[in-house]
């Protein structure tokens, strides 16, 4: 799994030649808020069964298991995705009530970003991100990619704040941006 | 009520319905929908989960079930059986869904599938006529005429 999509290689045990690699791309292709139209390994499954000559179970037939964190019970993920020609800021909040039966166990956040560099001596592109007030990465690189966060920001019955900012290259002249791209996303694991 | 009164009235609704609209909500005063929510999330641009039972979280003011099909809790013990047999023949690379592809190999028998499909796509196999072992030591010998009108670019079968 990648951050832009999902690689999947099969292996049938009695056929000499090896399915394709399939790779899907997070890339919508009909309007809509995710998940419903955005990449879900459900989705991959059911391409894999398809080429592999499988009748695809269906959605709600494809079971996730989380090695990770094995007595995990619930998995999470929320987050935002900025794109912007200059400098955008926005906030958002999680709250896990006092009385929810949940209790977290592990919170990482999968970060990512990307911009056109800067020319000359401008400043260069910028990504970064608070939670509770408290910066967790400052990263300028052009090609950042992606990276893993680890924080413990889930006390219960306290509402947690996130801060999630962009500004991409500048070229020519000040205040002239190429895109900046900034995607976050919260992986929490929870009993 | 007196047609004065109404007027007042109906001021002081359109004066509080005009405030409530332009005035933005912070975080800390969204409503916090109901104690069932196992999580409250509040101006987020995306939210998926999943569950071993059945719980509901808020997103952005909307109760939304979780998906509870999707998470299992795995098996205690590791599993281990038998993988099948070894694969006879594997390639050596396998490409899919592109336009054209070559490859040389010194080895025979080895094929590849280049393919525009993923459902079908017939194995090729290597050219292998096209890799072979270096000399153990170099090579010197002459090598021919020069050439006398060289292309920066050379088209063949185009």
């Amino acid at each position: 799994m990648r951050g832009d999509g999902w690689i999947l290689a099969w292996l049938d045990r009695y056929e000499h030649d090896l399915g394709a690699i399939v790779w899907w791309g997070h890339t919508r292709r009909q309007s809509g808020a995710p998940p419903q139209y955005a990449t879900t390994p459900s989705r991959a499954i059911e391409i894999v069964f398809t080429v592999a000559g499988i009748t695809f179970p269906g959605y709600d037939k494809i079971y996730l298991y989380d090695y990770s964190e094995p007595n995990a019970t619930r998995l999470l993920i929320f987050g935002h995705s900025i794109e912007e020609a200059g400098e955008k800021t926005v906030d958002y909040y999680y709250t896990i009530p006092a009385n929810s039966t949940m209790t977290p166990k592990k919170l990482l956040i999968r970060a990512g970003g990307y911009s056109n560099p800067s020319q000359g001596s401008y400043p260069p592109p910028s990504f970064k991100l608070w939670v509770d007030g408290m910066l967790v990465y400052s990263v300028s690189d052009s090609l950042w990619g992606w990276s893993t966060y680890q924080i413990d920001a889930y006390q219960k019955g306290v509402q947690h704040s996130v801060r999630q900012y962009v500004k991409g290259g500048e070229y020519y002249s000040y205040y002239r941006y190429h895109t900046g791209y900034h995607n976050v996303a919260f992986i929490l694991w929870a009993e | 009520m007196k047609p004065k009164e109404h007027l007042i009235l109906f001021c002081a609704i359109f004066i509080y319905a005009v405030i409530s609209g332009l005035t933005p909500l912070s975080a800390s005063n969204l409503p916090i929908l109901s104690k069932d929510h196992i999580m409250i999330l509040q101006q987020v641009l995306f939210a998926f989960g999943w569950s071993s039972t059945i719980d509901v979280w808020s997103i952005n003011n909307e109760s939304v079930l979780l998906n509870n099909r999707a998470l299992v809790i795995p098996p205690a013990t590791p599993i281990s059986e038998d993988a099948g047999p070894p694969q006879l023949n594997p390639s050596q690379f396998y490409i899919n869904n592109i336009a054209f592809g070559f490859m040389w190999s010194k080895f025979e028998g080895e094929r590849y599938r280049p393919s525009t499909s993923m459902l079908v796509g017939e194995k090729v196999n290597v050219n292998g006529r096209g890799m072979v072992k270096v000399p153990d030591e170099a090579t010197s010998g002459d090598a021919g005429p020069h050439q006398l009108n060289i292309a920066i670019t050379y088209l063949n079968k185009h």
